[in-house]
C-alpha cells in the first residue's frame, strides 16, 4: 500500500508542479514589494493597476486593456488584491483576458492592510485603483485609463 | 480549562477594563491559533460568521466550511457552542466573503431562518437561497431559491430581516435588468435592488419586486424594521456619473416599497467596488440611525447620521474613528435611548476594534473606546443584543470567537 502511495505521489508530482508553474508568472506582492517594483522599473513610465477577481468593473477594465491592446503602447503592472490563496482564480482571469505576457502580482494573503498602507495611506482597498508613474516616478492617481495615442 | 478561563476573560465588561482582552497577554492559551487545515468542521476556522440572539438569550451562529452552511448555538454567551448542524445536505458553493456572508435570524416564535448566496457556474453569478428550522435548529428544510429570475446572472449580496410578527424579508442586488438592457443594446450601470417576503413563516415567498435601479454591485446591504414593523433597507447606490453614495427605502405597507431616498452626500466618485456597505438601526422611538463609509477626496471615513422623520431629513454627519488608521466596516445598534457603533482600525501590525456610544439617541457621543485587538486578520465587528445587554461580536479566523459585553 505504501509503495502504491509512493508511486502515485511520483506520478502526480509533475501534474501538481505544472499547475503551480502555469501560475508562476504571477509574483507574490509583500509589503516591501511596492518599493522593489519601483526600483525594478527605474527610469521607465508605467501604469500600476490594482484589481480583484471579485470586482466586475475591474474585469471590464482588464477586458478594455486586452481588447484595445493598450499594453502595446504603454507599460502596465497588474496587482491582484485577492490574496495568494486565490492564485488559481487570479491566473484564470489573466489568461481569459490574454494578459499573461504582462507583469502580474498578487497580494500575500493576510497582509492586505499592511500592503495597502505601503502603497497609499489614503487607499481603503477599493478597486480598481490605478496609478500612472512618469519616468521620474512622479505618481498620479487615474480615475480612468486613457489609451496612449 | 485554559481555554475556558480565556473565554471567560473575553466577556469581561469593557467597563472594567480599557479593552477586554488583547492577544499576547497572560490569558492567551497556547492553542490560541488553531490549525484549521486539520479540523474538518470548525466555526473558529470559518472565513466569516453571522450571529444573532433569539428571544430567550440563546446565541445562534451561521458559518460556512467547504460547500456547507452550518448552524450552532450557545447558551452561555459564546463560551461554548452546540454541535454544528448542516443546513444544506447537498453541497453547493456558498458565498462567505465579508460583504456577502450567509445571514441568520430567529423569530420570536423560535423559528430559525437563513439566507445566503449560492455561487453559480459563471463568475459574479448567484442565486438567493433560503432555509428554515421549525424544530429549534435540529434540522433545516431543503434550501429554496428566492429569486424568481433563474438566469445564470448575479442575484447576490442578500440581506435578511424578520419582524416581531415573524414576517420574513429578503432583499438583494440583482442584475436581471442589466441583462435585459444588454440584450437590447442599452447601457445599465450597476445592479438593481429587489426584495421578496414570506408571511407564512418561510413556507413560501411572494413574487420578487424591484425597489430601485442602479445600485452599486458589491457592497453589503442593511435592513431593520420601523415601529410599524415594516422594513427599512439601505444600500450603496450609483448617482449620476458613478457617484457611489447611500440610499434608503421605507415601505408603504408590508407588500410595497416606497420611493428610495438619498442617505449620504459625500460624492465618492468611483467606477469600481468600494466593498464597504452601510449599517442601520431603528430605535423604539422610530429614530433611524445609520453609519456608512465613503472615501471621497473631500469627505472620507466613517460617518454617522440620524433621522427623526423616517428619513425625510437627516442630522448633520458625525465623523467616526480615525481615518488615518483605516477606520472602516462599522456596525450600529440602537437599544432604547442608547446607540452603539463598533468599527475596526489597523495600526501596524494589529487590527483594533473600537466602540463609541451615545446615551441620548445619538445627540451626544462618548469618546471612542478600544474594545479588543488582534494580530490576526479579523472578520468585521458586529453588534448584538440579547434584549438586556449589548455585545460586540468579533470572529477572527483561526482564533476563538469573541463576544464582548459592552457598557
Amino acid at each position: 500500500m505504501k509503495n502504491l502511495t509512493s508511486v502515485l505521489f511520483i506520478l502526480l508530482l509533475p501534474v501538481s508542479y505544472n499547475a503551480v508553474a502555469q501560475q508562476s508568472f504571477i509574483k507574490t506582492f509583500y509589503p516591501g514589494s511596492y518599493t522593489k517594483l519601483l526600483e525594478n522599473n527605474k527610469g521607465s513610465e508605467f501604469t500600476l493597476l490594482f484589481w480583484s477577481v471579485d470586482c466586475p468593473p475591474c474585469l471590464e477594465k482588464l477586458k478594455l486593456i486586452s481588447k484595445t491592446r493598450m499594453y502595446a503602447k504603454q507599460k502596465f503592472v497588474f496587482v491582484s488584491t485577492d490574496g495568494d490563496e486565490m492564485l488559481a482564480d487570479v491566473a484564470a482571469v489573466v489568461k481569459q483576458m490574454n494578459l499573461e505576457q504582462q507583469a502580474h502580482w498578487v497580494f500575500k494573503s493576510g497582509l492586505n492592510q499592511e500592503i495597502i498602507n505601503s502603497v497609499d495611506s489614503n487607499w481603503y482597498g477599493e478597486v480598481p485603483r490605478n496609478y500612472y508613474f512618469n519616468k521620474n516616478h512622479q505618481r498620479t492617481r487615474l480615475q480612468e485609463l486613457k489609451l496612449k495615442q | 480549562m485554559r481555554s475556558f478561563i480565556y473565554r471567560l476573560t473575553v466577556i469581561l465588561p469593557a467597563f472594567f477594563a480599557p479593552y477586554a482582552e488583547s492577544e499576547g497577554s497572560h490569558v492567551r492559551p497556547p492553542d490560541f491559533i488553531k490549525n484549521c487545515s486539520q479540523l474538518r468542521v470548525s466555526q473558529d476556522c470559518a472565513k466569516t460568521m453571522s450571529s444573532v440572539f433569539d428571544a430567550h438569550g440563546r446565541l445562534w451562529s451561521a458559518w460556512v466550511n467547504g460547500q456547507y452552511l452550518y448552524v450552532n448555538y450557545s447558551d452561555d454567551k459564546g463560551l461554548t457552542f452546540s454541535q454544528a448542524v448542516k443546513v444544506n445536505v447537498v453541497a453547493e458553493k456558498i458565498a462567505a466573503g465579508r460583504e456577502h456572508r450567509p445571514k441568520i435570524k430567529v423569530s420570536d416564535a423560535g423559528l430559525v431562518f437563513l439566507s445566503w448566496t449560492k455561487k453559480l457556474a459563471k463568475r459574479f453569478t448567484g442565486d438567493i437561497r433560503f432555509s428554515r428550522s421549525v424544530d429549534g435548529g435540529k434540522s433545516f428544510t431543503v434550501p429554496v431559491t428566492v429569486n424568481d429570475n433563474r438566469e445564470i446572472i448575479s442575484h447576490r449580496f442578500d440581506v435578511l430581516g424578520v419582524n416581531k410578527k415573524g414576517d420574513i424579508y429578503i432583499s438583494w442586488l440583482d442584475k436581471r435588468d442589466k441583462q435585459k438592457a444588454a440584450r437590447e443594446n442599452q447601457e445599465y450601470n450597476g445592479a438593481a435592488v429587489y426584495f421578496s417576503a414570506s408571511f407564512n413563516g418561510g413556507k413560501s415567498f411572494i413574487e420578487n419586486k424591484k425597489i430601485a435601479d442602479n445600485s452599486c454591485e458589491c457592497c453589503r446591504m442593511a435592513m431593520d424594521f420601523d415601529q410599524q414593523d415594516l422594513p427599512v433597507i439601505s444600500w450603496r447606490h450609483i448617482y449620476g456619473d458613478n457617484i457611489r453614495d447611500h440610499s434608503m427605502v421605507n415601505f408603504k405597507n408590508k407588500m410595497e416599497a416606497d420611493k428610495p431616498y438619498r442617505l449620504s452626500y459625500d460624492n465618492w466618485k468611483i467606477k469600481g467596488c468600494p466593498h464597504h456597505g452601510p449599517s442601520i438601526s431603528i430605535d423604539k422611538h422610530n429614530v433611524y440611525h445609520a453609519v456608512w463609509f465613503n472615501n471621497a477626496e473631500k469627505r472620507h471615513g466613517i460617518f454617522y447620521a440620524n433621522s427623526h422623520d423616517k428619513g425625510k431629513t437627516f442630522s448633520s454627519t458625525l465623523k467616526i474613528g480615525n481615518y488615518a488608521n483605516k477606520a472602516s466596516h462599522a456596525d450600529i445598534l440602537a437599544v432604547n435611548k442608547q446607540v452603539y457603533i463598533v468599527w475596526q482600525e489597523y495600526l501596524h501590525p494589529r487590527y483594533k476594534m473600537f466602540m463609541q456610544k451615545s446615551a441620548d439617541k445619538g445627540n451626544n457621543w462618548d469618546e471612542p473606546v478600544l474594545i479588543a485587538e488582534t494580530s490576526g486578520t479579523p472578520d468585521y465587528p458586529f453588534l448584538l443584543t440579547d434584549g438586556q445587554a449589548v455585545f460586540a461580536s468579533w470572529h477572527i479566523p483561526g482564533q476563538t470567537y469573541r463576544l464582548i459585553l459592552l457598557r
